[in-house]
């Protein structure tokens, strides 16, 4: 077990070096944010104790991906496996847990050292052999993908829009349907295996117009709805919503060009920066978005062009 | 005609092929024989075009990758896509536009079903139905008889003579010996990176006893068995 963490230790520090960062500046600058995001957070809402906990275990949750737990039942026993899996959990909710106590959050802290140590018992992504339907089948593939994954996402996000209806909540409606684009704007996170670009017989450019088109026929078979549901009780707010609607394919188009403009490989952190940038301040986006095309179509012609 | 010339390929400082000058004509199978990490799956790669090399490889195509197929030895599948998916991105990935994949379903595979939960054998032969649906020329085979059932290997080995009399060049990496010699045209014995041999049907019973004296025995004694 010892060995185990120290290897996931090793591979951390070659992934922060494969980043072009040093590893212990990495470290640094990494508790250095966690600690200015956390005070930003409790600064901010009353609530925090609550979010933070909840953020603690949203990072517990990915280590219990049933494909990565079957593969550590087959190497250890069952009684290291179980102390492997809540030490794992116990070290990623630690800098959550001393924080909170810091902050005197008693309960909280209690409490998300209990969920941690529990959801070490539970395996979670399960995959059914019973396919989960989605209208994107003949659209293949990162809708189909995404949306087996986290259509709950979608869920969640009628519910907001039917809440906010009830509520007359404008911009708790808003929210929702941003939550659309921006859950498929995570289709897009990781490269796909280069075989899976390889086998298109288009050249670059009409390879990126292609999955742009085909990721937007998919978003606007999940937005449609919600963007009606929105413009009929809301209509004063006309411009917004259809700006925001608007925004969110740019959004989910800029991320098809930002994930192909580092590929094969994930966008590395300056990428990830300029991209958060251009996000929070759309005129930075049009650079980026001209940016993230240039560097996609070098990227992508030595293996589509060959 | 297919045509390599001074292929070469570094995997950073450590050069993994060394010079390598073939030719495969149409209608022809060429078989791949090497140790395991002798180069076979990095020449496959490199001919493909899906890893960039040193040398050139020449084809009649104007690009060759909208020409060839390539199987993997380990054929990799997303998750939550199904067999039938898969074929659909592999084909509309090229502009086929068909669907009756159940028709054509020559492997009998669950094809509703996530190929990730498809077992070994059942993987490869998706694989190749994917690379045989998308109509090419040439075909790169890597360990197309691996983890896959007797009977599947028999309609494999019958796929192999079909493609080659329509007149497709087809190249098969395996690591059993008597299926390559029943099919093969040529073998290339692949060692180090660099080729060792061209072998012409003829001398194939001389080919195996020279890989069975040069390798097996030597590694076999290094080997202690309790």
């Amino acid at each position: 077990m010892k060995y185990y963490l120290t290897l996931q230790y090793t591979r951390l520090t070659r992934w922060l070096k494969d980043m072009g960062i040093n590893p212990v500046l990495g470290f640094v600058l990494g508790l250095i944010l966690f600690v200015v995001l956390s005070e930003l957070l409790f600064y901010k809402t009353i609530y925090a104790p609550w979010v933070y906990g909840a953020m603690a275990l949203f990072l517990c949750s990915k280590w219990s991906d049933a494909k990565r737990n079957r593969e550590l039942r087959k190497i250890f026993t069952t009684k290291e496996y179980y102390s492997l899996r809540v030490a794992e959990n116990i070290l990623s909710s630690l800098p959550f847990l001393i924080f909170l106590l810091m902050k005197t959050a008693h309960i909280p802290a209690a409490i998300l050292l209990i969920a941690s140590i529990l959801l070490a018992f539970i395996r979670t992504n399960r995959q059914w052999n019973k396919p989960i339907p989605t209208p994107f089948k003949k659209l293949p593939f990162e809708f189909i993908v995404g949306f087996r994954k986290s259509f709950w996402a979608f869920g969640l996000a009628y519910i907001l829009i039917g809440k906010a209806i009830q509520a007359d909540n404008y911009y708790l409606g808003l929210f929702g349907m941003a939550l659309i684009f921006l859950t498929s704007m995570l289709f897009y996170q990781k490269p796909e295996p280069k075989y899976f670009v390889w086998i298109h017989t288009h050249r670059a450019p009409d390879f990126l117009k292609r999955k742009m088109i085909t990721s937007a026929i998919c978003v606007s078979i999940l937005s449609a709805l919600a963007l009606i549901l929105l413009l009929i009780p809301f209509s004063e707010n006309w411009v917004t919503t259809l700006l925001v609607y608007l925004g969110g394919y740019i959004f989910l188009g800029s991320m098809i060009l930002a994930k192909y403009s580092a590929y094969p490989y994930e966008i590395n952190i300056p990428q990830g920066i300029f991209y958060a940038l251009s996000l929070m301040f759309p005129p930075i986006l049009l650079i980026a978005i001209w940016v993230f095309y240039k560097q996609s179509k070098k990227r992508l012609e030595p293996i589509l062009e060959c | 005609m297919l045509e390599v010339k001074n292929l070469s390929k570094n995997f950073g400082s450590k050069r993994v092929l060394q010079d390598i000058n073939l030719r495969f004509e149409p209608g022809k199978v060429y078989g791949i024989v090497g140790e395991n990490g002798a180069g076979k799956t990095t020449l496959f790669r490199c001919i493909s075009g899906i890893e960039s090399h040193l040398g050139t490889v020449t084809s009649p195509y104007p690009s060759l990758k909208n020409h060839l197929g390539y199987l993997e030895t380990t054929p990799i599948f997303m998750s939550y896509i199904t067999g039938w998916e898969y074929l659909k991105l592999l084909c509309s990935a090229k502009n086929i536009n068909t669907e009756n994949f159940e028709e054509q379903n020559i492997f009998n595979l669950p094809l509703n079903q996530y190929a990730e939960t498809y077992s070994t054998g059942m993987k490869k032969k998706l694989a190749l139905m994917g690379v045989l649906l998308r109509k090419n020329d040439i075909f790169i085979l890597d360990e197309p008889f691996n983890g896959v059932d007797i009977q599947s290997n028999m309609l494999i080995t019958d796929i192999i003579e079909e493609l080659k009399s329509l007149n497709k060049t087809v190249l098969i990496s395996s690591h059993i010996f008597s299926t390559l010699s029943s099919i093969c045209d040529e073998i290339i014995l692949l060692s180090n990176g660099s080729i060792q041999k061209n072998v012409k049907k003829e001398d194939y019973e001389a080919l195996e006893q020279s890989m069975k004296k040069s390798v097996l025995k030597k590694q076999l004694k290094k080997l202690v068995i309790d």
